[in-house]
């Protein structure tokens, strides 16, 4: 599913891996706690933004 | 190495004493999050206090766990610390985050990391992501699998 919304957003996977579980980490998330496709495809976008705007 | 990733010793609630934590912990923290602190437009304001202390897998590791191993051992000192933080705080815990190529993934933990753990009284969260690959017939005849 990651790579799938990657993929459609048209990000690099690994870079959006690492930016889920960063996100996980700093909102406290358990490991049960996991994002829909729509909550990624969200997510993806915002991060591609961040990205174009030259964010790390 | 199939797996990256990173293991991550958190202390988390709504309200955490940092100036107290960094006191006794006398470990950098990676990362210090506040409640209500802007972090993501999609999901908000972060809900929580979070003190974090990672260890990244390395690409020239023996093994997944090189890093944990290295990670409990530099918690080791401050057990009892910790657990009066388990005590006073919502949630005290290691995350493991591994992210693989592969669809099948497997590890082992080794045991002195499972005594560790045990001796520091923590509980371990794994999170992984998963990009569904499989490896080559080559590969897998390198890893002599059935």
């Amino acid at each position: 599913m990651v790579n799938d919304v990657a993929k459609y957003v048209g990000i690099d996977r690994n870079e959006f891996g690492v930016h889920i579980h960063e996100l996980k980490e700093v909102y406290g998330m358990s490991p049960k706690q996991n994002f829909s496709y729509e909550k990624l495809v969200e997510i993806a976008k915002e991060f591609k933004l961040y990205r174009e705007k030259g964010g790390k | 190495m199939t797996i990256s990733g990173e293991f991550t010793f958190s202390i988390r609630d709504e309200n955490l004493d940092f100036f107290d934590i960094n006191n006794r912990l006398k470990l950098e923290p990676t990362k210090i999050i506040k409640k209500g602190q802007g972090l993501n437009n999609t999901l908000g304001t972060a809900p929580y206090d979070i003190w974090l202390y990672k260890s990244k897998i390395r690409e020239n590791d023996h093994d997944e766990f090189d890093r944990l191993e290295i990670l409990l051992e530099e918690l080791s000192p401050y057990s009892n610390y910790i657990k009066e933080f388990k005590e006073k705080y919502e949630d005290v815990s290691i995350n493991c985050y591994f992210r693989s190529d592969m669809g099948q993934i497997g590890f082992e933990i080794p045991s002195n990391v499972i005594r560790n753990l045990v001796t520091l009284d923590l509980k371990l969260n794994f999170h992984i992501l998963s990009y569904g690959e499989v490896e080559s017939p080559q590969e897998a005849d390198n890893n002599e699998l059935l």
